[in-house]
């Protein structure tokens, strides 16, 4: 303390130390100040009514659409029921991580979350999501009817046998045609590549689009998804017996080699392999192509004037065209994927949280969340009812292929590398770095490889 | 005045240990665990085991080169066309801080904006920069062409380092004019009196005396180049195939789409001992010459 003093009384000194010191403190205080701020627990009014937080997409239409439904519950019977429903809307944009780190953190901060099925089974495993069969067979909680469910959307939920979310929304993939241009859709593969050619400028030189159809081939979540329905239409499985990879399989390489063949004869756009669901979305509504596979939650924007002007009268749409069979029939095979509420294993409101899932995805709830936009939950019902067959004509056809032709991933934990790992493969195929049978042959390794290190071969 | 030395330091290190050493620490912890989103709560310990998985695995090494070959044909470029700037705009003129505030203006827009922006630009069929390009006889392919162009693994590789470089290049130029304004006169007065060239002046007085500055440019901006991710994910998303996957595609991955937890931080362990010795190389050689 006496240096000190004796530095402090040279002018200089007292400048410097003074400096140092007031730069510490301001520098400690902003971020001590920060750190408290992010620390506290997010700052709601005390509620009069307990409040169930929904974590939801905020993409269009979930957030909005279940906000819609939410204030019409809140109006109508969070008084009876002791509670309502908020929905808190997350970037669409890095949702997944958000999911990962908020469940894996064992937080209270939220009672459902939205999920896609093809994560229930890693969560189920680690725990943090709630298994609902108790919830579901107590009838003085919420009766509640299974039976009016898709059976592929039920399927999608179960893990080790166990029901562990409700599906809320199910989506496939249609084939979108111009109908002003095509008057029969293609029913096979091989008629798809032709009304394709037809269709292509460099083919056709009076085609009014310069391509015939389009595909989502970028790297990300979308380019495994639409592959499985070439895979399977050409009778391929994922696994055999014992869960045997089997995504080199004859019917594999060939229905790999037909989807990455439509590149090579030209009748898609040269960059394909950057299309994803935004670009086939433009390809069709700029004339580009007269066909495309898109997911059904395009058929709105495909549809409306505001969002196509010149093509919004002008288009249909077909179930995928399928593999035909020597007796004659044809094979077809549509993606299904369902979103889901799932239940925190660590929220503090469970009973009153299975309540509102099951408000959600109840019949009332779902037309509700249709009407202001929603895409369909998984109900008979609700493909069914006629409040919404002018809102969403699509329906019936959407309700026919899925159970006709529905088919899901499998709901193991270890899906979500495995998907990623057909992401990779399929990516280098459609990159020329690989062919089709090599990527195949790779991707069917790297799984054995993985259910091996995971036990699954004993 | 010991005592007080380490008074004034306290607040700053016990920061440190919050936000830098502990997170490190977690992340080496888990690293020695096979760790995944489903066995999160129960986790076992494997040792090196995955530092192994990472080193064996040839996407690993792939997204190294990427990575690697990124960076190098990004920051030459950003150095030369922003040290190229800085030097025109170092002059009074009329116009000077609006010319200075369009040429920033790239850099500040936000890298996922950019990235959503240069996916509709530059796409084969609407975007208007392959319509120009197409009018002088570019054949096409900017983000679709996997083959190798010399050194560079893929076309869409190259286009991705263009957008770095119209991205970052004013950052390289901001912090060159702040060096080039700082410098002293003398030199310059001397050289013209004894008759020395532009050219000379400029080899001889202004790149000795801008070189701590240009290695500090370099530092920055190489971190940042390994680090970037943002662009790289919206544009490819490391595709088409992988030749546009960088290590931060490559970790992103790992741990958050296939959830392989301890996979994903041996990777960050392996990236920062590797940053480091980049670093401490840049440093050592570039900032102190030696």
């Amino acid at each position: 303390m006496k240096n000190l003093y004796g530095i402090l009384r040279t002018e200089k000194a007292i400048t410097k130390v003074q400096a140092v010191i007031i730069a510490i403190i301001i520098v400690v205080a902003a971020i001590a100040g920060v750190i408290y701020y992010v620390s506290l627990p997010p700052s709601r009014p005390t509620p009069t009514l307990k409040e169930i937080h929904v974590y939801c997409r905020a993409s269009p239409p979930e957030s909005d659409a279940w906000t819609k439904a939410a204030e019409y519950f809140n109006e109508k019977y969070s008084k009876d029921m002791g509670f309502k429903i908020v929905i808190d809307p997350v970037p669409h944009h890095g949702y997944l991580e958000m999911a990962i780190s908020t469940l894996l953190s064992k937080s209270p901060s939220f009672d459902l979350m939205l999920m896609l099925n093809m994560y229930i089974g890693e969560f189920a495993e680690a725990g943090v999501i709630e298994p609902l069969d108790h919830y579901l067979t107590n009838s003085t909680l919420y009766p509640y009817d299974l039976n009016d469910f898709l059976p592929a959307s039920l399927e999608s939920v179960r893990y080790k046998g166990k029901i562990y979310a409700l599906p809320c929304t199910i989506s496939t993939m249609f084939l979108y045609y111009r109908k002003d241009l095509i008057s029969k859709p293609p029913d096979t593969w091989d008629e798809y590549f032709e009304v394709a050619k037809n269709f292509t400028s460099s083919y056709n030189p009076n085609s009014p689009t310069q391509y015939g159809t389009t595909t989502q081939a970028k790297r990300g979540e979308c380019l495994p998804k639409e592959w499985y329905q070439y895979f399977w239409s050409f009778g391929g499985e994922f696994f055999e017996n014992d869960w045997i990879p089997s995504f080199n399989s004859s019917a594999g390489v060939k229905s790999l080699e037909f989807q990455i063949g439509l590149f090579k004869a030209g009748v898609v756009p040269p960059d394909v392999n950057m299309y994803a669901y935004s670009e086939v979305m433009t390809a069709l509504q700029g004339e580009i192509t007269a066909m495309a596979i898109q997911w059904d939650a395009a058929y709105y924007y495909y549809t409306s004037k505001e969002y196509s002007p010149k093509i919004w009268d002008k288009v249909a749409i077909a179930p995928l065209p399928g593999y035909r069979l020597p007796d004659g029939t044809i094979r077809r095979a549509h993606f299904v994927h369902t979103w889901t509420f799932v239940l925190n294993a660590y929220s503090q409101n469970k009973e009153e949280a299975f309540k509102a899932m099951a408000w959600l995805t109840s019949t009332e709830g779902a037309i509700k969340y249709a009407a202001a936009g929603g895409t369909p939950v998984p109900r008979v019902s609700v493909f069914t009812a006629p409040e919404l067959a002018d809102v969403h004509p699509e329906w019936p056809l959407m309700s026919e292929v899925i159970n006709k032709y529905g088919k899901s991933e499998i709901p193991i934990p270890e899906w979500a590398t495995i998907h990623e790992y057909v992401n990779i493969y399929l990516s280098l195929a459609w990159a020329g770095k690989l062919t089709p049978k090599d990527a195949l042959d790779a991707l069917n390794s790297s799984v054995y490889e993985l259910l091996k290190e995971r036990g699954y071969y004993g | 005045m010991k005592k007080m030395k380490y008074l004034l330091t306290a607040p700053l290190i016990a920061l440190l240990m919050i936000i830098v050493i502990y997170p490190f620490a977690y992340a080496v912890y888990l690293s020695l665990y096979d760790i995944s989103i489903f066995t999160f709560a129960h986790p076992k310990f494997c040792g090196i085991k995955n530092y192994l998985n990472v080193l064996s695995d040839p996407l690993f090494w792939n997204s190294l080169k990427v990575t690697a070959i990124f960076v190098f044909f990004a920051i030459i470029p950003e150095l030369l066309i922003g040290l190229g700037i800085a030097l025109l705009l170092n002059r009074e003129f009329r116009g000077k801080t609006v010319v200075q505030a369009l040429i920033i203006m790239p850099m500040i827009i936000m890298p996922a904006v950019t990235g959503t922006m240069f996916s509709m630009l530059l796409n084969e069929v609407i975007g208007v920069i392959p319509y120009y390009l197409r009018l002088i006889g570019f054949s096409g392919g900017l983000l679709s062409n996997p083959q190798p162009i010399l050194f560079i693994p893929s076309q869409a590789l190259l286009t991705l380092i263009a957008v770095d470089i119209w991205m970052w290049t004013p950052f390289i130029f901001l912090i060159l004019h702040s060096g080039l304004q700082a410098l002293p006169k003398d030199p310059y007065e001397a050289a013209l009196i004894d008759g020395a060239s532009k050219l000379q002046i400029f080899r001889h007085i202004t790149l000795p005396l801008m070189k701590p500055v240009m290695a500090v440019a370099l530092i920055f901006r190489s971190i940042e180049l390994i680090k970037t991710f943002d662009i790289i994910y919206i544009i490819t998303m490391g595709g088409p195939g992988s030749t546009t996957e960088t290590l931060s595609v490559f970790t992103y991955l790992h741990c958050f789409v296939m959830g392989e937890i301890g996979f994903g931080a041996a990777l960050t362990v392996i990236i920062l001992i590797f940053m480091s010795v980049v670093c401490r190389f840049m440093v050592k050689y570039l900032y102190y010459g030696r």
